[in-house]
């Protein structure tokens, strides 16, 4: 428990540092709910979005999953999500990265590669949908190491969603 | 690009769902323990004995599977026939019973219990093959009745016949009335009873039937009318609509021994479609039956803790001595009698 807390304090730090160091860049809040299909699971999370480029976004996110079964777990980890359409009403996206793993109530299974703490590898792939005040998603992960896939639903607050800069409307001449 | 995604998402569905965090690591380590290698440390200990198994008698075995008779009170008009849920009529006149005890007259209301074996399957469960004197018989349907009044069994007068119609999907005018005897380890013999019953009206005897058919001196027992077997039985007790085959065909045995059974557990019987017969096997050695007919076996026993073995095969032909090894396996009650419903 003590690793978790300490992976998530980092995390919550570099947060923070890259929001000040980088006001400028865009910044979102997102909350989601997830189902694991392997494990049968299910869980929320919290991540926040820090755009670097047009394209390219980091996104460091933390899940939890209660024991809904035998398996009690807590994940943090750093994602990157890669724009590959983007329209007004659409969005489709890649992801990669990694998370690590506390598994609460660990216990030997037949599953080799499952111990206490774990970092895991994921790739998917997401498609968002741009509302007025925020964006809804979804998310299918996988994670080669347990062979497990599972989905996560979102939305992403936007209250910083870019306006018009009021300097480029045209003086009115009366 | 969109299949590419397309296609990563099929596949993450397809295989990313492994549930092996959700198995506990005890029951791998289970199937993993190393099974010594023969000749080894086990060299020259005799390979461990099947677990024998204690069988009941084939009487007891029997009575898992019996049929209960339907014990029904009757008070009815003497021209109106009881019918059962089967169809079986029966036109009970009470002026025609005597308590067998005493001989005292009878009245209603009387209690009449009732087994009706219409099917193979039920023939083969209550052990009532169809065998007269060791030759095969064509059944049309058995059934039993027994009358009592006030708990006290009663039996026809001489010369006073009960008049019973039972149901046939498929009439035959050849079918004759048999009745059957149990000698005292519960086999049942048919006996084919007189074609023809005399009667005089005019005399103090009943005749039986209708009384409209009073100008008849001599009546057959049994007649085919409108998919009934109608007869006239001066017997209760076990009643069969049988006729005897005329196959001209040799005869022959059937020889069977079993693997994990001792034989005279095993109740078996072999039923021929083509002739609609039952028989049962006794000691492993059947009667003689005609070569080429098809017929099916069924073979069962129950173990001390009533669980049912059992093996059963269709589509077989007789053939000149032919020897049938039978293994029995465990199985469940209701999938012998799903096979024997089916028959």
């Amino acid at each position: 428990m003590k690793k978790l807390l300490k992976v998530l304090t980092l995390l919550l730090m570099l947060l923070c540092w890259h929001g000040t160091a980088h006001s400028q860049v865009i910044k979102n809040l997102g909350l989601t709910v997830n189902y694991n299909y392997g494990v049968k699971n299910a869980g929320v999370g919290l991540r926040y979005y820090v755009a670097l480029t047009e394209k390219l976004s980091i996104v460091p996110q933390v899940r939890y999953q209660p024991a809904f079964n035998t398996i009690h777990e807590a994940y943090a980890g750093l994602m990157l999500h890669y724009s590959i359409y983007e329209n007004n009403s659409l969005g489709i996206y890649a992801l990669a990265g990694g998370e690590v793993n506390y598994w609460l109530n660990y216990a030997p299974t037949v599953n080799p590669k499952a111990k206490e703490v774990n970092a895991l590898p994921e790739l998917g792939a997401g498609i968002q949908i741009p509302l007025n005040k925020f964006i809804i998603f979804t998310e299918l992960k996988y994670n080669p190491i347990w062979n497990e896939a599972f989905s996560e639903l979102g939305i992403r607050l936007t209250p910083n969603k870019r306006r018009k800069n009021k300097q480029l409307k045209c003086p009115k001449f009366i | 690009m969109k299949n590419k995604i397309t296609f990563f998402l099929f596949f993450i569905f397809i295989w990313g769902c492994s549930d092996d965090r959700l198995k506990p690591l005890e029951k791998e380590t289970a199937v993993e323990v190393e099974i010594p290698e023969t000749g080894s440390e086990t060299e020259g200990e005799p390979e461990p004995e099947p677990e024998e198994i204690d069988f009941k008698n084939n009487t007891e075995a029997s009575n898992l599977f019996l049929a209960q008779p339907a014990k029904i009170p009757v008070n009815i008009d003497n021209s109106m026939p009881f019918v059962s849920v089967n169809g079986t009529q029966v036109y009970v006149e009470v002026e025609k019973f005597v308590k067998k005890k005493d001989n005292s007259p009878v009245s209603f209301p009387v209690n009449i219990e009732l087994i009706e074996l219409f099917s193979p399957g039920d023939i083969i469960l209550n052990g009532k093959p169809t065998v007269s004197n060791g030759k095969l018989l064509k059944t049309g349907g058995e059934i039993f009745i027994r009358i009592t009044k006030d708990g006290d069994e009663v039996i026809l007068k001489d010369d006073h016949y009960l008049r019973i119609k039972i149901p046939t999907k498929k009439p035959d005018n050849q079918m004759r009335l048999f009745t059957g005897e149990e000698d005292v380890e519960g086999n049942l013999n048919w006996e084919e009873e007189p074609q023809w019953i005399t009667y005089e009206c005019n005399s103090d005897k009943r005749q039986p039937g209708i009384d409209s058919n009073c100008f008849n001196t001599e009546r057959v027992s049994l007649t085919v009318n409108d998919n009934n077997y109608e007869f006239f039985t001066g017997d209760l007790g076990w009643i069969n609509c049988d006729r005897f085959l005329n196959d001209e065909s040799p005869l022959t045995t059937i020889s069977f021994e079993a693997k994990n059974a001792p034989l005279n557990a095993i109740l078996l019987y072999l039923y021929f479609p083509d002739i609609n017969s039952i028989i049962a096997v006794k000691n492993g050695v059947s009667l003689e039956v005609p070569i080429g007919q098809n017929y099916t076996y069924v073979a069962y026993a129950v173990s001390s803790n009533d669980l049912v073995y059992a093996e059963w095969k269709e589509g077989l032909t007789v053939a000149k001595n032919q020897k049938i090894e039978l293994n029995l396996v465990e199985t469940t009650p209701e999938a012998l009698l799903d096979f024997l419903d089916g028959l």
